[in-house]
């Protein structure tokens, strides 16, 4: 499958969610899609899922626009949205039965369901009504029903919320092995889930895109960016103002005996810093830092 | 197959709520109070089991039948809905499908509802006058409780579609028009349940009428204002789904 | 009382309010004309006034708005809940706290509501009709009527909603419980709509005034049980309803309150102290051993505390009983009953509507009781069909209220009454018979009678009258209205169609039966509609005293109208005066010949029979046709009742309901039957020879008994010449 989108731009009233943007995906992939909130990552999401229309601009799948192809899109697509609800009154299986008949799988249904109640882990609980169930089985349904189809676009929205780290990384493994043959549209703030699995980053920022690439690339764009520092007590504030003009961005701080121990992300790393080597999160911050200015986009 | 198997999901969300038996109880409640204190007398003197006193039952447990129907179809368009439907939409279905769907389910439990009084009123004939001849009944239902369902759940669908608050305020406007005596205050084609034409027929008919059984006169015009209200309900019904929603 | 005023300003800014007030104010503007759109065919035209206008809109408010309010207050509460935001509130405030606030806000926005609609009919009523204001109108009924079924209506759905938990489940209960107001005739169980259809502009609300209030405080107490018992199951801590009730249960104020608020209502219920089962209860079987042959009342009215009392002293023929049975008013107490002159022990029936007094077996028997209290009034007919009331401005008693204690014996051929009717000086006194004397004393004014009649069934009107007097041979007629309706009266000159009336009867059936009594016509309200005769004095509701100016453009000067133009004002007009000649035909058939009733032969058929020829000569063919086909109509219709058909399947109904079948039965026997047989009579014989033969019966029958055996010899007809298919 291959998605291609072309200038798109979604207002709502006088806020331009997405600001023109310019991607083309291709099978397989392993998409790791971040930006802070509000950065336009879940209005991209809904249009790839046909439920928002685009202000300007298409997408194409496999080469078609989106709008005359939803029905093709939709055959082959696992969507777990950010904020979702749940037909509470049905038990587990009942509702994937329920979803597996609106994805119009006929065949085999109940193979099916009880194949992706292993893999979600829920064959305990597919009896039981889910309005009993704990907020990260609820979530676990919704990965479940996301994945009936053994779908060929899989497009989870912050699907490890509310999900324990054990199954986290169960779930992670889970699309990452998934995408040898599918797209993986993986949306988060969580770094972490992004850099263990994803082959691909696309960070998004102000309806923009900031970067489109791999993880090492990110990473290599800033080196020399981060740097340490250790304060001793009485230049603390001093320094803290510094951030405050905008000289650097603190990525973290750690009390020593001795003093503060600061990480920073500068523009530009004045040589007081002890130069090291940038972590995936250190890039995205590196990143926003760039392109909160409109000065460098790194596409 | 899928669709009936859908179609099964949508009833049994329903049925097996609390609220709906609860809800079948009042309606049990009230057609029991209707039938035996009001009914037993026969309408306006007529036989308990004539058509005219089986058109006055319709018109008195009706608004109570189609009021718990609004109230499932707010099921249709709240807020647990809405979320649901970010995963619903994201499979093969059009929203049209998805309206008809669930208006097919809400059609389904309007005769499951319906029938209970309907039954009742059966068994209630059947025990106390040893009365069978219920083919009678078809056209009072036929006339006066199927349009004005099939009128209103066109109705709650667009209005619902709209906003779910025009769908709650849609309830107590059910609710008054058929059990407040509007003849004079609404104009003609505005009697959706059908009361302002019993209370015409019977000034014209009963009133000093020569016969013991007088069979309900239904005019044509009656019939013409029931066909409109039945293509209203489907017109509005075939809106929804029609009318795909996208931002 | 910030989180209050928060709420409020919360709720404005919802706009939703704004729209329920808007609303409310159309409907009830709607509402002024409510009576003309209802089939109380009565009651159109009936003239607008301050009372009708502030009822009619006070009264369709209250239908539709407490719905309307019923379901906001639902919305606000289950807003939470539906939006999800109940957790997040939670943890800042108890969100019981809350609901509690935004019920009050809500009941705030009611009194708005009120207030507003209030405004908005009064400004209406002065520059649209052009009516004067009388604030206490508007005060009761909105503030009494309309209000409290606003507050109930959003009471009993809090209560379902915290027991239930559901939007769904606790509105449509109460649409439920709001169907059963509208469908019942008992008036403690209309909780939206009182069971009133208007309030009387002659005497105002007081007569029915406490009944609404009675109500009111009744549905307080029940809406405070439900209220509160929604409360003992409100869910808490994530529990279901047993377990939330079980950790609930706890707070024993709240237990209290439930215990005391359900028993308080089933005893506001069971011991509702205004109304009984007059109907039902009567005994009817008279001792044929003993005669009543003097009646001697004297009744002191206190007006103002709705109360009588006196003494009334009964003379007796005794031929062989030991027991003198009395049907009485259960609102009267008896403070002792002397036979005799000896005070004696007496026993009450179960049902306490009939008293048994233990007489000695000889002939003279004299019988005092010594009663007082508040009149009851029967309990399904409470403000349309009310027997007896006394309230600040008004007395209306008639006989069948028991009001004098009936004994159940026969009547002799004379019973010498007299008394007296002690009543504020206010008011003027519509005595029986003829009045001797008037005492003033002390802000009293005591009306002394005088009556030799062959019924003892005496009724006592008081109000604020004004007396008009008229003379035709040797008739009198005292005519006694109220001074608001004088310009109704003159306009539609009422008092030239009641002498009409008397010269058409006079020269039509004989001379009037009495030069000692006048005859006296006594407009009341209408709380009791249409008229009534009882002995020399006959009652006709206000109704037929005030209509609508639009009435007048329908007579010419002679009082005629124009028979080609029959409209519905027509037909209201003619009914009301039809209505007048039949209870003064009575003065000749029942008062004048006592007609021995045996279905469908009563003094019933010939005051129609009259009334219509009245009709028939003064307006014309063409009118009084047209009461000629509703009697046909009647009794055709009645003949096809199933039941009356059918009369094996009777026992599938209730008690109730197969007596008030029985009686419309009866009623259509003697009101419309028997006219239209007297009709063939008439047909048989001509005219002419009819009228002449009646003539002849009349002055053979004076003051005697007629039979239908003897009115049939003497007319030279049998029952088969004048029987109907």
């Amino acid at each position: 499958m291959e998605i291609r989108i072309q200038n798109l731009s979604k207002k709502y009233k006088d806020i331009k969610a997405l600001n023109n943007i310019n991607l083309t995906i291709n099978t397989p992939a392993m998409i790791g899609l971040i930006g802070p909130n509000g950065a336009g990552k879940s209005t991209l999401m809904k249009i790839l899922v046909g439920q928002l229309i685009p202000t300007e601009g298409d997408v194409l799948i496999d080469g078609i626009s989106l709008s005359k192809r939803e029905k093709y899109l939709k055959e082959r697509l696992g969507y777990l949205p950010q904020d979702f609800g749940l037909y509470e009154e049905l038990r587990v299986e009942e509702y994937l039965d329920y979803m597996a008949s609106l994805k119009g799988i006929k065949r085999n249904r109940k193979e099916v369901i009880k194949r992706v109640l292993i893999t979600t882990n829920l064959e305990e609980k597919s009896r039981i009504k889910i309005k009993t169930l704990s907020g990260g089985q609820k979530q676990r349904v919704g990965i479940a029903q996301a994945i009936l189809n053994s779908p060929e676009l899989l497009i989870v929205d912050e699907p490890t919320v509310g999900l324990d780290p054990e199954e986290r990384i169960k779930f992670r493994n889970l699309f990452s092995e998934d995408s040898i043959d599918k797209i993986v549209i993986l949306s988060t703030h969580i770094i972490e889930d992004v850099e263990s699995i994803c082959n691909l980053i696309i960070v998004i920022n102000k309806g923009k895109v900031l970067f489109i690439g791999e993880p090492s690339e990110l990473v290599k764009k800033a080196i020399d960016h981060v740097g340490v520092i250790e304060v001793t007590g009485n230049n603390k504030e001093k320094f803290l103002e510094r951030e405050l003009k905008g000289e650097f961005k603190i990525t973290s701080t750690v009390i020593t005996p001795t003093g503060t121990r600061y990480r920073v992300v500068s523009r530009n790393l004045s040589s007081s810093f002890e130069k090291v080597v940038p972590s995936l999160e250190d890039a995205y911050i590196y990143c926003m830092l760039e392109g909160g200015e409109d000065k460098y986009v790194f596409v | 197959m899928n669709n009936i198997n859908l179609l099964k999901y949508e009833i049994k969300k329903i049925i097996m709520s609390k609220k709906y038996f609860y809800m079948i109880f009042l309606v049990m409640a009230l057609t029991y109070d209707s039938l035996t204190r009001l009914i037993t007398g026969g309408y306006y003197g007529t036989a308990p089991f004539s058509e005219w006193s089986y058109t006055f039952f319709i018109q008195l447990t009706s608004p109570l039948v189609i009021s718990v129907m609004i109230f499932m179809m707010t099921n249709i368009f709240n807020e647990k809905e809405l979320r649901a439907r970010k995963i619903l939409f994201s499979a093969p279905i059009s929203q049209g499908k998805y309206y008809l769907l669930k208006s097919t389910s809400i059609i389904v439990m309007f005769i499951i509802t319906a029938l209970i009084p309907i039954i009742m009123s059966f068994i209630y004939y059947k025990v106390l006058f040893n009365y069978n001849e219920f083919s009678t009944f078809i056209r009072p239902i036929a006339l006066f409780f199927i349009p004005s369902f099939i009128f209103f759940l066109g109705l709650s669908m667009t209005l619902g579609k709209i906003n779910i608050k025009l769908l709650y305020g849609l309830i107590p406007i059910t609710f008054l028009l058929g059990t407040i005596d509007t003849t004079n205050i609404l104009p003609q084609w505005l009697d959706i349940f059908g009361a302002h034409f019993l209370k015409i027929s019977t000034f014209a008919e009963l009133f000093g009428r020569e016969k013991e059984v007088m069979s309900l006169n239904i005019p044509n015009s009656f019939i013409y204002s029931r066909l409109t209200f039945i293509s209203l309900g489907i017109l509005f019904l075939i809106y929804t789904c029609i009318k795909t929603e996208k931002e | 009382m910030s989180l209050f005023k928060n709420e409020i300003k919360f709720m404005f800014k919802s706009k939703i309010i704004i729209f329920l007030i808007m609303a409310s104010c159309i409907i009830m503007t709607i509402g002024i004309n409510s009576i003309n759109m209802s089939n109380d065919f009565d009651l159109f035209y009936i003239r607008e006034s301050s009372s009708t206008i502030s009822f009619g809109s006070a009264k369709f408010g209250a239908s539709i708005c407490s719905l309307l309010f019923g379901l906001f207050t639902v919305l606000t509460l289950d807003k939470d809940m539906r939006k999800r935001s109940k957790g997040i509130i939670e943890s800042n405030i108890n969100y019981y706290n809350l609901m509690m606030i935004r019920i009050l806000a809500i009941v705030f926005y009611e009194i708005v509501a009120t207030l507003i609609g209030m405004i908005v009919v009064i400004a209406i009523q002065k520059s649209l009709y052009t009516i004067p204001i009388n604030i206490s109108y508007y005060l009761f009924n909105y503030w009494i009527v309309l209000f409290p079924s606003l507050l109930f209506s959003t009471l009993i759905v809090s209560g379902l909603y915290l027991l239930t938990n559901s939007l769904d489940i606790s509105f449509i209960t109460l649409g439920v419980i709001f169907i059963k107001s509208l469908t019942s005739h008992n008036y403690l169980l209309t909780w939206v709509q009182t069971n009133i259809d208007i309030v009387s502009d002659f005497v105002g609300f007081e007569p029915i005034g406490h009944t609404i209030i009675y109500n009111r405080i009744l549905w307080i107490f029940i809406c405070i049980s439900i209220f509160c018992l929604g409360l003992l199951f409100k869910r808490r801590y994530g529990f279901n309803l047993r377990n939330s009730f079980l950790t609930n249960v706890k707070s024993k104020v709240l237990v209290l309150l439930v215990i005391a608020a359900i028993l308080g209502s089933g005893f506001i219920y069971i011991k509702e102290p205004y109304t009984m089962e007059l109907m039902r209860n009567s005994e009817t079987i008279i001792d044929e051993k003993v005669y009543l042959n003097g009646l001697n009342p004297k009744i002191i009215f206190n007006n103002k505390k709705r109360e009588m009392s006196g003494e009334v002293s009964y003379s007796f023929i005794n031929k062989g009983s030991n027991l003198i049975k009395f049907n009485i008013n259960e609102g009267l107490k008896i403070d002792f009953i002397k036979v005799n002159g000896k005070e004696i022990e007496y026993k009450k029936t179960k049902d306490e509507s009939t008293i048994e007094v233990p007489v000695p077996n000889i002939e003279k028997v004299e019988i005092t009781i010594s009663y007082g209290g508040k009149i009851k009034s029967d309990k399904n007919g409470v403000g349309r069909g009310m027997p007896g009331y006394i309230s600040k401005n008004s007395i209306y008693l008639l006989e069948n209220s028991n009001w004098i204690f009936r004994p159940l014996v026969k009547e002799g051929d004379y019973i010498n009454i007299s008394g007296y009717y002690s009543a504020p000086d206010y008011l003027t006194m519509v005595t029986p018979g003829k009045l001797i004397d008037v005492e003033t004393k002390g802000g009293t004014r005591k009306w002394m009678f005088e009556y030799e009649s062959h019924t003892a069934d005496i009724g006592a009107f008081g109000g604020k009258y004004k007396k008009s007097e008229f003379t035709f041979q040797n008739m009198t007629v005292e005519f006694y209205y109220s001074p608001k309706h004088e310009e109704y009266v003159e306009s539609m000159k009422i008092e030239e169609h009641i002498k009409n009336i008397m010269k058409y009867y006079t020269e039509n059936i004989g001379e009037y039966y009495s030069e000692t009594y006048p005859l006296k016509i006594a407009e009341v309200a209408l709380y009791k509609r249409g008229g009534h005769s009882s002995e020399n004095v006959i009652t006709i509701s206000e109704n037929m005293l005030n209509r609508d100016k639009d009435m007048y453009s329908l007579i010419d000067d002679n009082g005629k109208i124009e028979p080609m133009d029959i409209s519905m004002k027509t037909d209201i007009f003619v009914k009301d005066i039809s209505l007048i000649a039949h209870e003064m035909a009575h003065q000749w058939w029942g008062t004048g010949v006592n007609v021995v009733e045996s279905s469908p032969w009563s003094s019933e058929g010939l005051a129609q029979y009259f009334s219509y020829k009245y009709i028939q000569n003064e307006f014309g063919d063409m009118v009084s046709n047209m009461e000629l086909s509703r009697w046909e109509n009647r009794v055709r219709e009645l003949k096809n009742y199933y039941y009356i058909n059918n009369s094996e399947m009777l026992d599938k109904v209730n008690e109730k309901y197969r007596k008030s079948l029985e009686m419309e039965k009866i009623q259509s026997e003697l009101y419309y039957l028997m006219p239209i047989k007297l009709l063939k009579g008439e047909e048989i014989l001509g005219e002419k020879g009819f009228l002449n033969e009646l003539e002849k019966v009349y002055k053979k029958y004076l003051s005697k008994d007629l039979t239908y055996e003897a009115f049939l010899r003497e007319m030279n007809l049998s029952k088969e010449d004048i029987e109907i298919e």
